[in-house]
């Protein structure tokens, strides 16, 4: 469902700008930026609450630990550039997405749970890593904020192999 | 003479080599080298230039670093015949071996 509307999120702001990439000032690509990492600790939060899983529990710690440290960096580089984060329509289709997927991952136990859990973050990481790479670098202005983004990106990469690699390893469809 | 003999002394004393030390750095969620050799009595360095903590784990977890923050280092006397490996704050990781005088060290998410 993320995945769906971030696409759909960056496919509208092309749309707008079709000669070039989608136009978000600096302070609209930190936003998004910390936004997208609050996230992900939120749901990681709420995984380690539900999951009994140990390889879940360790992924679910992962996020917590590493998205906390690139938004402990975003926010102090913010500070250095006397940048305020704003919000803007990617920013709040990203929160949409985390709120549906909240909302079907609630009703969930067990393996069930870990394999909806997983999936997410796959598509999760996914849509971020197309973000990075067709939104947010190519909006980017300021070189120390574009480096930013350059250098969290392989730990987006990463994170998407391990969610992948603790997925197979929990076997089952995906999505049930 | 005393010049074949001098060739033959440092010859002899190669095998002796006094201890290097090798740095590590980790970068992009990469070990650069990603291969390294290393002598008896080495030592080998870990810097850690992500924003993410990384820690450094023997390949059968006898031993390993606390986590290294951003900008922290940690370093290991090699040299010992135990293999070495890497590791992120995870465990999907292939293995860099680090064994006394031969080493593959090849750090890449499986």
């Amino acid at each position: 469902m993320l995945v769906t509307l971030a696409l759909v999120a960056v496919t509208a702001l092309q749309a707008q700008k079709p000669a070039a990439a989608p136009d978000l000032t600096d302070p609209e690509v930190a936003h998004v930026a910390v936004t997208a990492n609050a996230i992900d600790i939120d749901l990681a939060k709420f995984a380690q609450t539900r999951t009994r899983t140990p390889a879940v529990r360790q992924f679910a710690q992962t996020m917590i630990t590493d998205h906390s440290a690139v938004n402990a960096q975003a926010a102090a580089l913010a500070g250095k550039l006397g940048v305020t984060p704003a919000d803007n329509a990617v920013s709040q289709s990203l929160q949409t997405g985390a709120a549906d997927a909240r909302k079907s991952l609630e009703p969930l136990q067990g393996a069930a749970f870990d394999r909806a859990y997983l999936d997410r973050e796959i598509g999760y990481h996914q849509a971020v890593l197309d973000a990075i790479d067709k939104l947010l670098i190519p909006t980017t202005d300021n070189a120390e904020l574009k480096k930013l983004l350059v250098d969290v990106r392989p730990a987006v990469a990463t994170h998407l192999e391990h969610a992948k690699h603790v997925r197979s390893e929990l076997g089952g469809a995906s999505g049930k | 003479m005393n010049w074949l003999m001098a060739v033959l002394l440092v010859a002899a004393l190669g095998g002796a080599a006094p201890p290097r030390t090798h740095t590590v750095e980790i970068r992009g969620m990469e070990f650069h080298p990603a291969e390294l050799t290393v002598a008896p009595g080495d030592t080998v360095v870990w810097i850690n230039h992500d924003f993410v903590a990384h820690d450094i784990t023997e390949e059968h977890k006898a031993w390993n670093s606390s986590p290294l923050a951003a900008g922290a280092s940690w370093k290991r006397a090699g040299g010992t015949a135990a293999a070495a490996a890497c590791s992120w704050s995870m465990a999907t990781v292939t293995f860099s071996t680090i064994s006394a005088g031969v080493s593959l060290a090849a750090c890449a998410v499986r």
